[in-house]
């Protein structure tokens, strides 16, 4: 595919003698909202992991862009993450969750406090940005995680089970 | 069996009480009697007196016993901890090859009777042509340390979630940021509880230390010194008291640093030795 955004070239991944991945080959266009779909323990994790960089490909190559990631750590890629578990970050308020990946563009106060407003006004979370991260709720996770993805801009966005914890309304 | 269930009651009633007086009441007449006017320590009291406080404040060999039993007990505190972070660290985090038996070789030191240790590092340190000093202590005390900072920190560490490193480099941080922002701010309460526990281990710590020590003793041994000589009995009353209040209060602080936060990560009680 000559528009291909994300590129999965036989890729292969296994941990001793289980293979978590068989050899996917799959493109996927720019805008393209793609779901990986299949019963537990099929590999659904394991690629997203690949994706983000938290697993290297046991074979094949990974592209973004036309440009090969497969071997670049997981802070240079242009992917962010929505983990499983949403790992929010315990020691840390909403806010300063939210705010975590920003701290390298230096921004102002001012302008910080906006981006993380705007952020936190996506998922539908005013106000919110004093809670602390044992306060909220198992809705509040995921929107918080998401959050804390989107504000990075990201040119892929990797979301691990992201709708177990929403209800019905906010996945809409 | 309705009164022998009650008379069992009474019977371990009884012996909860016998128990928990026989653990407290010696130690609470330290700082009683460092407060009586009698170089005798009996009953009655003879009167209320501070002069056994003003004179161990005014004692110079008990300053220089006090301030080597610090240096000692900060430089083993330190060691032993960073020790303890690295161990603990490997041991949660990676599956290493022969792990149980390694970790067991740490924890050794923990049942081997400290005076067998400190016999064997004496001959160690004099075979090798070492001096004996605060250097040596330190040492010994180190080896002593290590498993307890070791089991405070592997606690800690097991309760630590893999993958908030994991969001930290999403979030676009290196390795060196992520430990700054998300693993040592996690870890901080093991790492202050850690370094509380091994510094009160050491500063209380008498065979190694003298085994160990040359003239220059450290506090404990100093004490012990003291108590050789009737007249400075009081004194080292005194001194007595002023560190059981002193270790109280760090053990304390060590027990609700490691407990803070950790309301998700159940894990034993731990048991100071």
């Amino acid at each position: 595919m000559d528009d291909a955004f994300i590129e999965i070239a036989s890729v292969s991944k296994s941990f001793g003698n289980v293979t978590a991945v068989d050899n996917i080959s799959l493109s996927i266009r720019k805008g393209e909202f793609f779901s990986l779909l299949g019963p537990s323990g099929c590999g659904k994790t394991t690629l997203l992991r690949i994706l983000g960089g938290f697993e290297a490909p046991s074979v094949g190559t990974i592209m973004i862009e036309g440009q090969d990631i497969t071997h670049m750590p997981a802070h240079l890629r242009p992917t962010n993450t929505v983990f499983q578990n949403y790992a929010i970050f315990p020691h840390l308020n909403v806010e300063q969750n939210v705010a975590y990946g920003l701290r390298q563009q230096k921004l102002s106060r001012e302008e910080q406090t906006e981006k993380v407003s705007a952020a936190l006004a996506m998922v539908q979370l005013e106000g919110f940005d004093k809670r602390g991260a044992d306060e909220m709720s198992g809705g509040q996770k995921p929107r918080v995680a998401l959050a804390r993805a989107l504000i990075k801009r990201p040119k892929v966005m990797l979301l691990d089970e992201p709708m177990g914890a929403l209800d019905k309304k906010l996945r809409e | 069996m309705n009164r022998n269930m009650k008379l069992a009651a009474r019977i371990l009633g009884t012996y909860a009480v016998i128990y928990v007086a026989y653990l407290y009441l010696p130690v609470l007449f330290l700082p009683l009697f460092s407060f009586n006017d009698s170089i005798y320590i009996s009953f009655p009291l003879r009167g209320w007196t501070l002069k056994w406080y003003q004179i161990m404040l005014a004692n110079e060999a008990l300053h220089r016993a006090l301030m080597n039993s610090l240096k000692v007990g900060i430089t083993t505190a330190l060691i032993s901890t960073i020790l303890g972070i690295l161990g603990a660290r490997a041991v949660t985090r990676y599956r290493l090859p022969g792990q149980k038996p390694v970790v067991g070789v740490i924890m050794l030191p923990l049942v081997v009777p400290e005076i067998i240790l400190a016999m064997a590092l004496l001959i160690l340190i004099l075979r090798l042509g070492g001096s004996l000093g605060l250097v040596s202590i330190a040492a010994g005390h180190i080896l002593v340390c290590v498993p307890f900072a070791m089991v405070v920190l592997m606690s800690r560490f097991e309760g630590f979630d893999r993958s908030l490193e994991e969001a930290s480099h999403d979030l676009g941080e290196n390795a060196w940021w992520t430990f700054w922002r998300v693993t040592f701010p996690n870890m901080l309460p093991g790492i202050v509880a850690s370094l509380l526990l091994t510094f009160t281990i050491s500063f209380d710590e008498f065979i190694m230390a003298f085994f160990l020590g040359s003239t220059d003793p450290t506090l404990p041994v100093f004490m012990w010194n003291q108590l050789r000589f009737p007249k400075l009995l009081p004194g080292v009353l005194a001194l007595g008291a002023c560190i059981l209040i002193a270790s109280v209060f760090i053990v304390v602080l060590a027990e609700w640093f490691r407990r803070r936060n950790t309301s998700d990560t159940q894990t034993g009680d731990m048991i100071i030795g």
